[in-house]
């Protein structure tokens, strides 16, 4: 009886000219996104590699100079992989900074260089996950909302109870027929857009990327799902099924477009920043601190020459004093603005579009997650240049010495010796554990609302 | 008779579920988004009033004329005062520019704002607002006016009288746009009235006409999309076909189609990437101080420095003949800075140029690919609509992109002040006392013996030094944009944004002719 009941409701759809519709829409969106993708990808990992290997030819270059050349008075450029599975969630990083300068002693940036566009405007990529949370969910209200008092209106619906079926089964063969009708055309244009990225042969996809993409296709069932459920309450707890429609999608509107879209201006509403002159002052001040207090610890005749970057003769520990006092002022400004973005996020997590994209950019680790991740390893690579400084100096850390300035700024270390920098990309387990709570609140609200409707729905008045 | 059918459709809205809906989700969208535009932009014109008074402190401190043009000078743009109703590009494009004698200002990447990872976020304004919600309320609203009136009968009915045809679609057409004039302008003299509140925001005489300029353009827009629901609703047998086709449109036309013209503009006119640039600029810098330090090194051998006779000196480092800051060096020390200066500066000017010149280089493709993203947006009214509002809020790209236009000619400006203050490549851009007036190592030496006298030669030091006094300065003007410039700018989205009503008038006075007004027919 369940299959029947699933059966109906199916066709009842099948032939709609909302079905058709959005089946070739998603299907054209989600192939030209895949298509879209391979090509921007094609040339973001051209760039990236032109780039480093660029940082590498100049590192070479500099470290024939000397240790002052390569990790004193010259930097590195490291830059920020592209993501592979930027086709699931790009979270605009083509609009985030990629790059970092670094040497032994400072990390200066954050630097772009991307083909993005300021003259553009800012739009989300179309990828997969802005194609779910706005055209498939839009898709979703709208089969949904006149699930139950649409047959009611038809009459087909005291047709139906009259037979010995359970209120909850018919409920239930509603809900999976539409999930069902919802998966096709995701699980149809995904493929076909994953057999065009896979059969490029430029995005190289492994055990964890795949294990990537079914979690984002389980957020999405999950997310779409909240949206069925809400047409179907919405089309209980209204009448006619026109304003049922209307109603819903009015709060489609406020919670797919609005919400999200208020994120930005609301978080700098609730979370400000000091200004940028504010905190360079604040950094100069701690640094002069920083050196003053080595001299007072240390005295020594020299200790007056200063370049304002570590040259011979002048004390390491100094320079590296100096150095982290400038980090802890700048790095924590630098920590308060991803803050800021993340506060923003956790408005918008109060509608499920702002949770959905969330999980998916924790799973696919993109957008800031990507940038914060990134920033954290040119942190720590700027920290493995200083070790290497260090264990290559020779002479005592603690004080100057300008009587063997020339045999100091002989110093060389080797091109192999030297790590060089490359971003990983978030492992599935640290993206998944991100995405849980999201995951978690999506489930809730899918139980909640299933409850809803089930309520209402047994009470139902079908005539 | 027009003005019946049109009462009769008014009020068929105004009774309706929708109108009711649909009003308060709007007035309740309208009052929070401006409440926080409001707050957003009082920030900013607070940030920006402390940005201007932080650059003019600066200014006040200036010793010599280096200080001035060496040192990168920053012009800011104030906020545009109907940026809350459409921000447009103001948070994404030039708002301040950099300037200073080795660098012209440059189109910059990252949002402009103190924190530019915000472009993680998504963001809102009025105008979204009215493309997307009110946009969608209307094709609501018009789905129906034909085919639910022949579904139910009554288009049978109103059309068995003596009442043309297109009096009746005009009643119909009528009575829904005063509905959806209603919810539009309800909501819009709210926003007014809280932006009213805010002590900053002051409009003048011209913002005002810019803003009912904006109402007019948005009610031009809404009746598109009206009119478009009617033609549909026309050709449909039934309304919830009308529906589903309009309601399509409006995601593909209206939520994603700049996102795909986007992608499709970076696509078929590709930049390079801006690391290029940023390693171009990169070699010419380092390709200018190679040359410097090869021509020092060569032909400018550096005298004997004493320290003791040097006092307040900033230089690039000390072997170079290429002045910052001196406030007292022996007289050959500087008649061999200057000497290098002489050589130099016009050298790293020239520099200026030439990086510039990769910038604008850049530019160009950037601003290629953006024109056409523009074109393809003119597929949809939506965006032709956004285009046109921002255009005349003073929030489009060619305004943001005319403010550095500005910068870049007040940087020439500038440095002919200095030139004719004789401050670029004479002593006085980087010390206040003529070379003869400084005393020679040996003149010094001699003075070494007689107790306090080399100190007072000497000097205390720059704080002694009273400031340049700079205030016949060139201003830097601010307010180029007339009206007359917004509208020629949007001319063609305006254009079209008429065009599309007289042609889906006609297109549904056309269909509504020769339709069968029967039930089912």
């Amino acid at each position: 009886m369940s299959l029947d009941l699933l059966k109906k409701e199916i066709l009842d759809h099948l032939l709609s000219l909302r079905l058709i519709l959005a089946f070739v829409l998603i299907i054209a969106l989600l192939v030209a996104s895949g298509v879209l993708f391979v090509l921007d990808y094609k040339a973001q990992v051209s760039d990236y590699n032109a780039q480093v290997n660029d940082n590498l030819s100049l590192l070479s270059k500099n470290l024939s100079g000397g240790i002052f050349q390569a990790f004193s008075w010259n930097r590195q450029n490291i830059y920020r992989r592209p993501n592979p599975l930027g086709f699931l969630a790009e979270g605009k990083e083509k609009d985030l900074p990629n790059a970092y300068r670094v040497s032994a002693f400072r990390l200066q940036g954050p630097d772009y260089s991307l083909r993005g566009n300021p003259l553009l405007g800012d739009f989300d990529a179309l990828d997969w996950s802005f194609i779910v949370a706005t055209v498939l969910s839009f898709v979703a209200i709208l089969l949904a909302s006149d699930g139950v008092n649409g047959e009611k209106q038809n009459g087909t619906l005291r047709l139906v109870l009259s037979n010995p079926v359970p209120r909850a089964r018919v409920l239930i063969s509603k809900y999976l027929s539409t999930m069902i009708l919802l998966t096709i055309p995701l699980a149809l244009g995904g493929l076909i857009g994953l057999l065009v990225i896979s059969g490029s042969g430029l995005v190289p996809l492994g055990a964890q990327d795949w294990a990537k993409i079914g979690l984002a296709l389980a957020v999405s069932l999950l997310y779409l799902s909240v949206f069925v459920l809400l047409g179907l309450l919405l089309s209980t707890i209204l009448k006619e099924s026109q304003a049922s429609l209307i109603v819903s999608l009015l709060v489609w509107v406020t919670l797919v477009i609005v919400i999200p879209s208020g994120a930005s201006l609301t978080s700098k509403l609730w979370y400000s920043l000091p200004d940028e002159d504010t905190v360079a002052r604040r950094a100069e001040q701690v640094m002069e601190d920083a050196y003053k207090n080595h001299d007072k610890r240390y005295p020594h005749k020299d200790n007056w020459i200063v370049s304002g970057q570590w040259s011979p003769g002048e004390s390491l520990a100094k320079a590296i004093a100096i150095a982290e006092a400038q980090d802890r002022q700048l790095f924590q400004y630098e920590d308060s603005k991803v803050q800021q973005v993340r506060f923003g996020q956790q408005l918008s997590r109060t509608s499920p579009a702002g949770l959905f994209q969330s999980a998916v950019s924790s799973i696919t680790g993109s957008g800031i997650l990507h940038y914060e991740s990134f920033t954290r390893q040119a942190r720590s690579y700027r920290d493995e240049l200083r070790r290497l400084v260090e264990e290559n100096y020779p002479f005592d850390r603690v004080y100057p010495h300008f009587e063997v300035q020339s045999q100091i700024a002989n110093l060389k270390v080797d091109y192999h010796v030297v790590p060089k920098f490359e971003e990983k990309l978030l492992a599935v387990r640290e993206g998944w554990s991100k995405a849980i709570w999201d995951t978690g609140l999506l489930a809730l609200l899918n139980v909640i609302l299933f409850a809803g409707t089930w309520v209402l729905f047994l009470k139902y008045d079908a005539r | 008779m027009l003005w019946i059918i049109t009462k009769k459709q008014l009020l068929i809205n105004l009774l309706s579920y929708r109108f009711v809906v649909g009003f308060i989700l709007c007035q309740v969208l309208f009052v929070l988004a401006t409440l926080i535009l409001v707050n957003d932009y009082e920030e900013r014109v607070k940030a920006y009033g402390e940005a201007v008074s932080r650059q003019q402190e600066r200014i006040e401190k200036v010793k010599v004329y280096s200080d001035l043009i060496r040192e990168p000078l920053t012009l800011y743009k104030p906020p545009a005062k109907l940026s809350p109703i459409c921000t447009g590009f103001e948070k994404t494009l030039a708002n301040q520019a950099s300037l200073n004698y080795h660098q012209i200002p440059e189109l910059e990447v990252g949002r402009q704002e103190k924190n530019a990872l915000l472009a993680a976020l998504g963001s809102i304004d009025l105008v979204t607002v009215i493309q997307l919600v009110l946009g969608l309320l209307v094709l609501l609203f018009a789905h129906d006016t034909v085919s639910g009136e022949r579904e139910r009968g009554t288009l049978a009915l109103s059309l068995s009288g003596p009442l043309p045809r297109h009096k009746f679609l005009l009643g119909q057409y009528l009575g829904g746009m005063i509905t959806i004039a209603t919810v539009f302008l309800v909501g819009i003299l709210l926003a007014l009235f809280l932006m009213k509140r805010s002590s900053a925001v002051n409009l003048d005489q011209a913002d005002w006409m810019r803003l009912g300029l904006i109402v007019v353009i948005s009610l031009v827009y809404l009746s598109a999309l009206y009119l478009l629901g009617i033609t549909a609703s026309i050709l449909s047998k039934r309304s919830t076909t009308a529906l589903v086709v309009l309601l399509f449109f409006w995601i593909v036309f209206i939520v994603i189609f700049p996102n795909l013209t986007s992608a499709l503009a970076a696509r078929l006119k590709p930049v390079p990437a801006r690391g290029v640039v940023t390693e171009r600029v990169a070699l010419l810098r380092r390709e200018f101080w190679t040359r410097v330090y090869a021509e020092s090194s060569r032909d400018l051998p550096r005298p004997e420095h004493n320290f003791d006779y040097i006092e307040g000196r900033s230089v690039y480092s000390g072997g170079l003949a290429y002045p910052i800051r001196i406030y007292y060096a022996p007289r050959e020390i500087i008649e061999w800075e200057l000497e290098g200066l002489k050589r130099f500066l016009p050298i790293e000017i020239e520099y200026a140029g030439k990086i510039h010149a990769v910038h604008a280089d850049y530019e160009r493709q950037l601003d290629a690919q953006a024109r056409l993203a523009r074109i393809l947006a003119r597929l949809s009214p939506a965006w032709s609509y956004y285009n046109t509002a921002s255009s005349l809020a003073g929030t489009d790209a060619e305004t943001q992109m005319a403010f550095l236009d500005r910068a870049r000619r007040y940087r020439n400006q500038l440095m002919d002040y200095v030139s004719s203050k004789d401050g670029l490549f004479s002593y006085r851009f980087f010390t206040r006392r003529e070379p003869r007036s400084f005393k020679s190592t040996p003149e010094l030496d001699l003075l070494k013996g007689q107790g306090d006298r080399l100190h007072q030669e000497i000097g205390t030091g720059w704080d002694s030094v009273p400031p340049l006094d700079l205030r016949d300065r060139p201003p830097f003007n601010h307010s180029t944009f007339r009206v007359r410039d917004s509208l020629l700018n949007s001319l063609p989205d305006l254009v079209l944004l008429v065009f599309l009503n007289l042609a889906f008038f006609l297109a549904a006075h056309v269909c509504f002719l020769k339709t069968d007004v029967r039930v089912g027919g």
